[in-house]
């Protein structure tokens, strides 16, 4: 491992050249300084075609927009991609292709060997001197570094990137012997932008009553039992989700085996009250998390590949309940995440498709109208999810659940929560909103959603 | 359900959504909640609003009779609506508004006058329900609202008592304090205690609190039933259950609190 002080050092060691496939993760977020600087510095040396392989590409991210333009940048594996960058690759101004992963379906990729790193630029938040690296000493902590894992163990050559050296590190997430070079720069990007969404339980009337209903249909599927396992997301309806669950378990005395995937405060909180045994912590959402990483043995680091591999015995396959968002979703409950009404990309899987498969309840909860548009539609414009892996719905204005789960009819056959079909509710939505005008998708594919077992399922178009 | 949710007519993404949240009944105000300026938008939302969607008790708020109240009450006499909440009711004000529309009314108990006068203006034809306006009344008696509504004691127990002579709902006050559910819970538990027969509410994440402590317990649910089928083989009038004495108006309470619990399970 040797210690270097500048790219210019750093790119004369590894060679670069035009047609490399370059990797990054995305732990930092919107505060990500390390994939604009990395990529900048690459172009300087007019190097073409580079493959960029980030496991989420964000608003942050707007400097390289230029490098795709020109063909710095020609092709984008990631499993996450909104912003700049997103507007620009969905009008077309990618050379070659897009590929969106899911968080399983990368690494999967990485160790299968379909997808050859070159270099990955890993960023850290403290290295030590024997190149061993974790992302919650030093300065400018990102926690749990989950993603980045596949791409050190397998990527040709690997850069840990940093603005810390200690003597000691408090842990090692980042095992040196797979480490070639570690980059000393004056920083790496804004800890306080690594938030995901909001922290704060929503007061939004409409969420919460979506999230009521959500822990009551939970219950009454009988999935509210000691060593339940639970995963949401941060902020809106999902975190409303975790709060009526909490109040739930303490009210009948249920203590959850682990909550999983990006780690919030709030699950925190409920595992430092006892409500859940463990964490399993491929990102960390907010400081809190980010703090009880450091401190509690109950809260645990894991890969992306141990989180969602779907070669490996995932987490996700052990997850009782999933709680899951729609930009759409379709009367054959085939969710989309990826695209806009509009045809532009905003987002992607993530982990979405991953847990649906894996959790034995997969929950979409979402406001039957957002912006006087229906979410339920013919056909989701963008297939993220396939629609066999997602069990309910839950809407403001009733529940479906998919008839594939007749055990779950059954259940709630003499339930008090309004139960309706997914046509009933997009009926309803039509009534209230009118029949929404459907884009009419361009012959020009830009991309492709591949799902986490390698298999394309959808096509994404230009706008 | 034991609730009225006010919701402000020119709003709408509130107006949308009203019917989500389990209200025994909606109330779009274009009263208090709407600002002169916004009266007439508030108006043309709620009737665009009401001809897409047909929903069970929808009242509409209007004005003050004597302005703006007649001639919005004329203007939505033609919808699918239960009828209109009147401001500042007095019997004056009710023998107008009986002139302007068959729909059934709820007055709101705001003025001094109007305390005194319960009784009349609750025998007015077409009075379904009596709402407490405690705000306003509290201005008007000039004192302060406090958590635990003593200021309204007087009030809040009269309309009990008027309303079920009259067999009309009794419907209390809002408790504006949004963000303390705690005191709404023992406000609520307290309406419940003396027999209000709803309670309204001006934010829609007190609805479902209001609800679960008007709903009959299982406790209450179990011992209404022993109470019934124990009932039927008794023919001396008082006999007893689990060690209580039941005579005829423990029977006619535990019916209607099975009659309740079917109408929670209904909706």
């Amino acid at each position: 491992m040797k210690r270097i002080n500048s790219y210019n050092e750093l790119f004369n060691l590894l060679n670069v050249e035009d047609d490399l496939t370059v990797s990054f993760h995305h732990h930092l977020r919107n505060g990500d300084y390390v994939l604009n600087k990395t990529m900048l510095e690459l172009d300087k040396l007019n190097i073409k075609n580079l493959t960029l392989a980030a496991s989420g590409i964000f608003n942050a991210h707007e400097p390289i927009v230029p490098l795709i333009e020109k063909g710095t940048i020609s092709s984008i594996y990631t499993n996450y991609l909104n912003g700049p960058v997103a507007k620009v690759v969905s009008e077309g101004k990618l050379k070659d292709k897009l590929i969106m992963q899911t968080h399983g379906g990368r690494p999967r990729s990485i160790e299968e060997g379909e997808l050859v790193i070159d270099i990955a630029f890993i960023a850290v938040s403290a290295v030590d001197k024997s190149g061993n690296g974790n992302g919650t000493d030093g300065s400018t902590v990102l926690g749990a570094l989950g993603y980045s894992i596949s791409d050190v163990e397998k990527a040709k050559q690997v850069v840990l990137i940093t603005d810390t050296v200690v003597d000691e590190l408090s842990y090692v997430e980042i095992d040196g012997k797979y480490v070639d070079y570690v980059l000393v720069l004056d920083e790496i990007g804004d800890q306080f932008l690594i938030q995901s969404g909001t922290t704060s339980i929503t007061r939004n009337p409409v969420s919460l009553k979506i999230a009521r209903d959500t822990v009551s249909v939970i219950e009454e599927t009988g999935y509210l039992k000691n060593g339940l396992s639970f995963q949401t997301g941060a902020g809106g309806t999902s975190l409303a989700v975790a709060k009526y669950l909490k109040k739930k378990m303490i009210k009948n005395n249920i203590k959850g085996s682990f909550a999983s995937g990006g780690i919030t405060g709030y699950l925190v909180d409920m595992l430092e009250e006892g409500l859940f045994d463990e964490l399993y912590d491929v990102q960390c959402f907010d400081l809190d998390a980010v703090r009880s990483l450091k401190k509690n043995k109950n809260h645990h680091l894991m890969s992306a590949s141990e989180y969602a591999n779907p070669l490996t015995s995932p987490i996700v396959d052990k997850l009782d309940i999933m709680i899951l968002g729609a930009t759409e979703i379709d009367v054959n409950f085939n969710v989309n995440v990826t695209t806009a009404s509009d045809g532009y990309i905003i987002g992607g899987s993530g982990g979405h498709s991953d847990t649906a498969a894996g959790s034995k309840l997969a929950i979409v909860v979402t406001n039957l109208v957002k912006a006087r548009t229906p979410i339920i539609v013919d056909e989701v414009l963008t297939k993220t999810t396939p629609g066999k892996d997602i069990d309910i719905l839950v809407t403001e204005y009733g529940i479906a659940i998919n008839p594939l789960r007749g055990d779950l009819l059954n259940k709630l056959e003499d339930s008090e929560l309004k139960i309706k079909t997914i046509e009933e509710l997009r009926s309803i939505a039509s009534n209230l909103v009118g029949k929404e005008k459907r884009l009419k998708k361009s012959n020009d594919v830009i991309g492709y959603v591949e799902y986490r077992d390698g298999n394309i399922i959808d096509k994404i178009y230009k706008v | 359900m034991s609730s009225y949710l006010f919701v402000p007519g020119n709003n709408p993404g509130m107006v949308q959504s009203a019917h989500v949240f389990d209200a025994k009944g909606v109330i779009f105000d274009l009263e208090d909640a709407v600002s002169v300026q916004d009266k007439d938008s508030a108006k043309d939302l709620l009737k665009a609003y009401l001809e897409t969607a047909a929903f069970d008790n929808v009242y509409i708020r209007v004005n003050d009779i004597y302005d703006l109240g007649k001639n919005e009450i004329e203007e939505f006499n033609n919808f699918d609506i239960s009828g209109y909440v009147i401001p500042k009711a007095n019997t004056k004000v009710m023998s107008l508004v009986e002139k302007y529309t068959n729909k059934s009314l709820i007055p709101i108990i705001e003025t001094p006058e109007a305390v005194l006068t319960m009784k009349e203006i609750g025998e007015f034809d077409n009075v379904t329900g009596m709402l407490l306006g405690g705000e306003d009344l509290a201005t008007n008696i000039d004192v302060v609202r406090t958590l635990d509504d003593i200021e309204l004691l007087y009030a809040r127990h009269k309309l009990v008592m008027v309303c079920a002579y009259l067999g009309i709902d009794s419907i209390d006050t809002p408790f504006t304090d949004t963000d303390n559910d705690e005191s709404l819970e023992e406000s609520v538990k307290y309406s419940k205690m003396i027999g209000m027969s709803a309670r309204s509410s001006i934010h829609p994440n007190q609805i479902p609190i209001i609800n679960e402590i008007y709903k009959p317990t299982l406790e209450e649910i179990e011992f209404a039933t022993k109470v019934v089928e124990a009932a039927k083989i008794n023919d001396s009038g008082v006999f007893s259950v689990d060690g209580k004495m039941v005579d005829l108006p423990v029977i006619i309470r535990a019916k209607n609190i099975l009659k309740k619990a079917k109408a929670y399970e209904k909706n």
